[in-house]
């Protein structure tokens, strides 16, 4: 092997190679008058995002409004980052949360620790909880970044029949 | 049974299984599982056999007109469950007609299954999901209706039923009748009609309504206070010891994010077997309770303030040092065997007081075991193995099945071979004979007396006995004399008495040499005043009719033989050694607390203001207690009293020991991190040792243990490394007995 | 062969039914003879009549009976099943009530031979008349010493009980039986290999003895007139005479005694012949029994052998014929029915499996059957058949499997066309 590199050469010479790269990228773009542009404006402007891609977990209700979720906890035992929380309870006739007899009255994400890989999606009996598309997930407090119930639930307002039925029965399992 | 040994194969490989052991437990011998739901070691064979999950094939040889013998297989396959181990039986439990026989059956229980797994509490560790993974269809042929009926059924306060879960096993309703022997549990209807049920208008109240929601192979019998609590891929498991009474059962503490769950049966087959009692297993809530005490209160005025550690230690250790000889101790039956150690130390040795004693009444000045012999074993308390093999046992004032619940399934058990006769005394009315769960029914001799009359009771037991010739050599003149007093009299009890007697007799007949008939003192007597002199007649009725056999106050609460045997008793120190000089007892402690004579009392783990056996007198002389510290989990009506109220760990919170009734020292483990805030008792005396200026230092309960191991004779063979998971008896120890 | 009458030689007398009228044929005689020989020659001479079981499975009686520890210090019961519930057998019924004396006298018989002093008639619980007449039997066996204290003046002690069933055909099995006598649950118990016999471990786990009506009301035939008289008729290995329910498309329903050996052809002719069409089917033994096809009955004789050589059994002597205007699939539909409801519940393939079946079988005959619910049946049989707990498994599904493997295009049709083959006005009809 070659000595070993001053500590000088060894900083100056990626940054002499990454800079060849976009001197060559520029003279061709000068040369061939091209606009074909690699960036979008974000956030004026987005890109289309892959079909499969996963972000942002949101629980799902069916189109009556009940929640999907029956709180069995599936997806905290798929996790592999342990991020998930659920806690159940019995849904009354008055108080009725979800089809049957069970349903989560505490559901948190841990989003600092998720990996996004999916598999509480696929753990889910009911496909409750969806990972769909939206990034942009920063925040300025570690705190904000646990996601309670009230935060994934899919508001009421997204359904195309708004009004709720409270007193559905369960469907035959 | 009969230890002959006989030869059969199974899978081919050949082995020797005692005959008539069932095949499906030779079968585990060699590793070889064999699915099913109906089979329970523990429960009959007769009513099991239905599930028809663990079919095999059998071969058996057959003798040919000739003389020949050659291998006839059964043409139809066999239930390994219910088929004993016979000479030369080749077995196959893996053939493609058993693999296709099992998802046969597999898909006939699904059919009516409802596969709501996702919020089945038991999902997760369930029999069915489990088998049918493993040997079930992956797919149904069922297209008709599924069967439905009322989810959740509450059948009591602690259990639902589900009946569309259910699979006819017929687990429950065997543990009902063979085990708990309450027989609530029952079938209604036929055929695919037919439903598990209590009779109409009947509650579950049995006291072990617990244990069929483990056996359950489905979640059709749920527990209603884990009711989706958790998942058990959500739950982490800690071995510990049921705090709910002193029969010290092992379980498994379930718990979530630094919360207690649920309380399932740890196997040990010298305490619980694999049972536990509703009161263990849905008492033990409190571990999470909203009342916990989280921070030292100190007394300012009319009210509580909240103070650090330090200030609360100081301020005990200044008032117990002025106190010194002064200063006594009452409780500690719910401590751990560390705990009561190091506070003994604190009270004889630091501050130089007697005073201590964890009996909650007057009349406890009692030795606790009667029994013949000399030395410690003798004076052990039994062990409860040794209560299936009595001739006799006596429940005196005792209702098992709530006091002592298994020992109350040890004799049912001994009952139930047949070798046991029952005896039972109690007052008229007694909670034990409105209860399902009881040794009443199905006691040979039943002796019904009014309220306070014990003595008259054992007197008259006495009597009769010398009247029929037993041998009164022994007895006291004056004893003898109240007896036959007793004996003329008129009472509705009479005759049962002479029958008490006369069974008495009957098993001191066929006694060996060991113990063969037990006395338990139960609750109702030991609130008796007079319960030294029924001790005394009693155990006098024993030798006078010549048999083997002992009286005994058992333990009550979790670590009360604990603090009998570390000496939290005026006059004896930890392991009976006499204590010179003698202490005052409780009821002597708290007269002198009123008469001022006492400057400083630690009350530990108990509500002496509603424990004991004179509550009223017991509020006036905490009233008038110039300093009282008490620790405890809550602010109990005694704790409200207190100057200082110093918050403690629970059994989930702490490594440590107790000793349960028969004397066994069993070890429990730190489940979670107890609250910030609380500590360990044996620390807070040793805190305060140190403040007055004595060291005595551990580093860890193990510590604690191992020191009681080296100084107390005792406990010399229950040190840290000799308990395992499954405890010593300390009298096993001594006798040399390893194991039990 | 042919019609003979043994049990039913006296049947038709008037009064019969009484003891003085009984008496007066030849009555008790039996019972007489059999208390001056030793147990062991009484248990001979069933031996050498060769009779078995007449409940449906035909186990050799004396082998039962020798069984029984008679020396040990032990109680020791007699048990007659009387709870004939078996679809197409009414013959049990008509014999408690015409013959009741003939009962009692095989019961005292077989009491004494036992060496048992306790007795019980287990009478299904629809037949009031018969209990009515059994039990005024037994008082007067009892005015007259054939039973109580000294049976015939033996010294025998002999008490004989009537209970009556609560209408669950499980019962009819002799485990099952024996739990609702002792107050249990209609469920049946262990049998070997799993459990002793019930010879040797039977009612409160002492030895008992258990057979059929008919079986007891042989014996005393065969004590009075000899072991090897009996032995002279019927065939090689099913000695004796049989009693036959006949029922279903014949001119003459009812019950008939033939010896054993008898054409089937013979017994259809001896009820008046095949009415309303030609024959189409038989059922020889009983709904548990597998059917056959009229082709098949040709030359099919009428004893153990012969019947399990055909393909089916002679069962309980439950004998239906069936013509052409029948429908096998509705016939089958009753009698997946009649398990189903009488599965008492024990163990799953029973419990579910003919429930299973009942719901194919009504979407079937709904017209709503798919072409795979053929073959999903036969699934279903085979996964009943030799994993149930008793035989009431097998008994449902071995008539369903039949029925399949010798009428499998009726189902076809039911399923193409969603209605009956034979037309809109086939029998059975459901109800």
């Amino acid at each position: 092997m070659a000595r070993p590199m001053s500590p000088i050469t060894e900083s100056l010479t990626p940054i002499a190679k990454g800079l060849a790269v976009t001197l060559r990228h520029l003279v061709t773009m000068l040369r061939t008058r091209s606009k074909a542009k690699f960036t979008v404006e974000y956030p004026e402007e987005r890109r289309e995002q892959y079909p499969r891609t996963r972000w942002r977990h949101y629980l799902t209700r069916y189109e009556n409004g009940l929640e999907k979720c029956i709180g069995c906890s599936l997806c905290a035992g798929a996790c592999p980052a342990r991020c998930i929380y659920v806690e159940a309870a019995d849904n009354t006739d008055t108080e009725r949360y979800s089809p049957g007899e069970r349903y989560a009255i505490r559901y948190e994400i841990n989003m600092l620790r998720c990996v996004f890989c999916g598999y509480c999606q696929e753990a889910c009996p009911t496909g409750a909880i969806v990972l769909r598309k939206e990034f942009e997930l920063a925040d300025y407090d570690r705190s904000d970044f646990l996601y309670t119930k009230q935060m994934l639930l899919e508001p009421m307002s997204v359904l195309v029949r708004p009004k709720p039925k409270p007193s559905v029965q369960p469907e035959a399992a | 049974m009969a230890s002959d040994l006989v030869n059969i194969t199974i899978n081919g490989t050949p082995l020797q299984v005692p005959a008539g052991e069932m095949i499906i437990e030779s079968a585990r011998r060699i590793g070889v599982e064999i699915p099913h739901f109906c089979y329970h070691p523990r429960l009959s064979k007769e009513a099991g056999a239905n599930c028809r999950m663990c079919l095999v094939e059998v071969a058996s040889p057959r003798k040919n007109p000739d003389g020949s013998v050659t291998l006839a297989k059964m043409p139809k396959p066999q239930t390994s469950c219910s088929l004993p181990a016979g000479e030369g039986m080749v077995i196959e439990t893996e053939t493609p007609a058993i693999i296709e026989a099992r998802r046969g059956i597999l898909e006939f229980l699904l059919i009516n299954h409802p596969l709501d797994c996702p919020i089945c509490d038991r999902g997760g560790e369930c029999p069915l999901q489990n088998n049918t993974l493993h040997y079930g269809p992956p797919t149904t042929r069922y297209v008709e209706e599924k069967r439905h009926l009322p989810k959740a059924f509450p059948l009591s306060e602690h259990v639902v039923l589900d009946r569309e879960r259910c699979i006819h096993c017929a687990r429950c309703t065997r543990f009902a009748e063979d085990i708990a022997g309450d027989a609530q549990l029952g079938f209604l209807k036929r055929g695919a009609d037919m439903e598990v049920s209590v009779r109409t208008g009947e509650q579950f109240t049995s006291l072990f309504s617990g244990n069929t929601i483990e056996l359950c192979p489905v979640g059709a019998l749920l527990s209603r206070s884990y009711r989706f609590r958790g998942r058990p891929w959500d739950l982490m498991t800690q071995k510990s010891i049921c705090t709910e009474c002193s029969n010290g059962c092992n379980i498994k503490l379930d718990h979530r994010a630094g919360r207690f769950v649920r309380v399932n049966a740890r196997l040990n087959e010298d305490v619980n077997e694999e049972w536990t009692c509703d009161r263990g297993k849905f008492g033990m809530d409190y571990l999470s309770g909203p009342d916990r005490l989280t921070t030292p209160l100190v007394r300012r005025g009319n009210r509580f303030e909240a103070v650090g550690w330090d200030e609360a230690i100081r301020r005990v250790a200044e008032e117990l040092g002025q106190a010194g000889r002064k200063s006594a101790f009452l409780g500690g039956i719910r401590s751990s065997n560390e705990d009561l150690f190091v506070m003994q130390r604190l009270f004889r040795e630091v501050l130089g007081s007697s005073d201590l004693d964890h009996r909650v009444g007057p009349s406890f000045d009692a030795e606790p075991v009667i029994g013949v012999g000399q030395g410690q074993v003798a004076r052990a308390p039994m062990s409860l193995v040794e209560l299936e093999g009595l001739s006799l046992f006596i429940s005196f004032g005792c209702d098992m099945a709530w006091e002592q619940p298994m020992a109350y399934l040890r004799v049912r058990k001994g009952w139930r071979r047949g070798a046991l006769t029952i005896a039972s005394v109690a007052r008229h009315g007694t909670a034990e004979d409105e209860r399902p769960s009881s040794l009443a029914p199905i006691s040979a001799v039943r002796v019904r007396h009014d309220e306070g009359g014990e003595l008259q009771v054992a007197l008259r037991l006495l009597g009769e006995v010398l009247r029929q010739g037993g041998d009164g050599t022994a007895v006291p003149a004056e004893l003898a004399a109240k007896a036959e007093s007793a004996v003329t009299e008129q009472g509705a009890d009479a005759e049962a008495v002479r029958r008490l007697a006369l069974t008495l007799f009957e098993a001191g007949k066929g006694a060996s040499d060991g113990r063969s008939v037990a006395v338990w003192i139960g609750e109702a007597a030991r609130t008796n005043r007079q319960l030294p002199d029924i001790l005394q007649t009693l155990s006098a009725a024993l030798s006078a009719a010549g048999v083997h056999g002992v009286v005994q106050v058992p333990a009550m609460e979790v670590n009360e033989q604990g603090a009998r045997d570390l000496g939290i008793a005026p006059t004896w120190l930890p392991g009976y050694e006499q204590a010179d000089p003698a202490g005052r007892n409780s009821a002597e402690i708290l007269a002198a607390v009123a008469q001022g004579d006492i400057a400083a009392l630690w009350i530990s783990g108990l509500d002496l203001a509603t424990r004991y056996s004179d509550p009223a007198a017991a509020v006036r002389a905490l009233e008038s207690c110039p300093f009282l510290v008490v620790t405890d989990l809550s602010l109990t009506k005694t704790a409200q009293m207190a100057d200082v109220v110093l918050p403690v760990t629970s059994v989930a919170e702490r490594n440590g020991t107790y000793t349960n009734v028969e004397g066994r020292v069993q070890r429990f483990w730190k489940a979670y991190d107890p609250p910030a805030g609380v500590r360990q008792e044996w620390r807070i005396a040793a805190q305060i040792a140190a403040r007055l200026g004595t060291e005595i230092h551990y580093a860890s309960s193990r510590e604690v243990l191992a020191d009681i191991a080296a100084r107390v004779p005792l406990y010399a063979g229950c040190g840290p490394d000799a308990l395992g998971d499954g405890g010593v008896r300390w009298a096993s120890a001594l006798a040399g007995e390893v194991g039990r | 062969m042919g019609e003979l009458r043994v049990l039913f030689e006296h049947r038709d007398v008037p009064g019969i039914e009484r003891m003085d009228v009984y008496e007066s044929v030849g009555g008790y005689q039996g019972l007489a003879r059999a208390v001056t020989m030793s147990r062991a020659d009484v248990i001979g001479e069933v031996k050498t009549s060769g009779l078995r079981g007449r409940g449906g499975a035909g186990f050799p009686t004396w082998i039962k009976w020798s069984g029984i520890p008679a020396d040990q210090p032990t109680e020791r019961y007699v048990v007659c099943n009387a709870d004939e519930g078996e679809p197409g057998t009414f013959k049990d019924r008509e014999l408690m009530l015409r013959l009741p004396h003939m009962v009692v006298e095989g019961l005292a018989i077989a009491g004494y031979a036992t060496n048992s002093s306790t007795g019980y008639i287990y009478i299904r619980g629809e037949f009031l008349e018969s209990a009515r007449a059994v039990r005024r039997a037994i008082d007067e066996a009892y005015a007259r010493g054939y039973l109580g204290e000294s049976v015939c003046g033996s010294g025998h002690r002999f008490d004989l009980h009537v209970h009556m069933g609560a209408g669950s055909y499980e019962c009819g099995e002799e485990t099952a039986l024996m739990s609702s006598l002792m107050g249990e649950r209609g469920q049946p118990r262990a049998k070997p290999p799993h459990a002793p016999l019930p010879v040797i471990s039977g009612l409160w786990q002492r030895p008992t003895l258990i057979n059929n009506v008919e079986t007891y009301a042989t014996v005393p035939h065969i004590l009075a007139r000899g072991g090897a008289w009996y032995a002279s008729m019927g065939t090689e290995r099913s000695k004796g005479t049989k009693l036959f329910s006949v029922s279903g498309h014949v001119a003459k329903p009812g019950n008939y005694e033939i010896e054993l050996g008898t054409p089937l052809e013979e017994l259809i002719a001896l009820a008046g012949g095949v009415v309303g069409g030609d024959l189409k089917a038989v059922i020889p033994g009983g709904s548990s029994v597998p059917i056959l096809t009229a082709e098949q009955c040709r030359g099919v004789k009428l004893d153990y052998e012969s019947c399990m050589a055909a393909g089916t059994m002679l069962g309980s002597g439950g004998f239906m014929a069936f013509n052409d205007r029948t429908d096998i699939v509705k016939l089958m539909h009753v009698t997946a029915r009649f398990y189903a409801h009488e599965s008492c519940g024990k163990c799953t393939p029973c419990r579910e499996g003919t429930r299973w079946m009942y719901r194919i079988f009504q979407r079937i005959t709904a017209g709503q059957g798919r072409p795979e619910d053929v073959d999903l049946l036969l699934s279903i049989c085979n996964n009943i058949d030799g994993r149930s707990y008793c035989p009431l498994g097998d008994a449902a599904s071995w008539p369903i499997r039949a029925s399949i493997q010798r009428f499998r295009e009726e189902y076809d049709y039911w399923i193409e066309h969603g209605r009956s083959p034979v037309g809109d006005d086939s029998v059975p009809g459901i109800g």
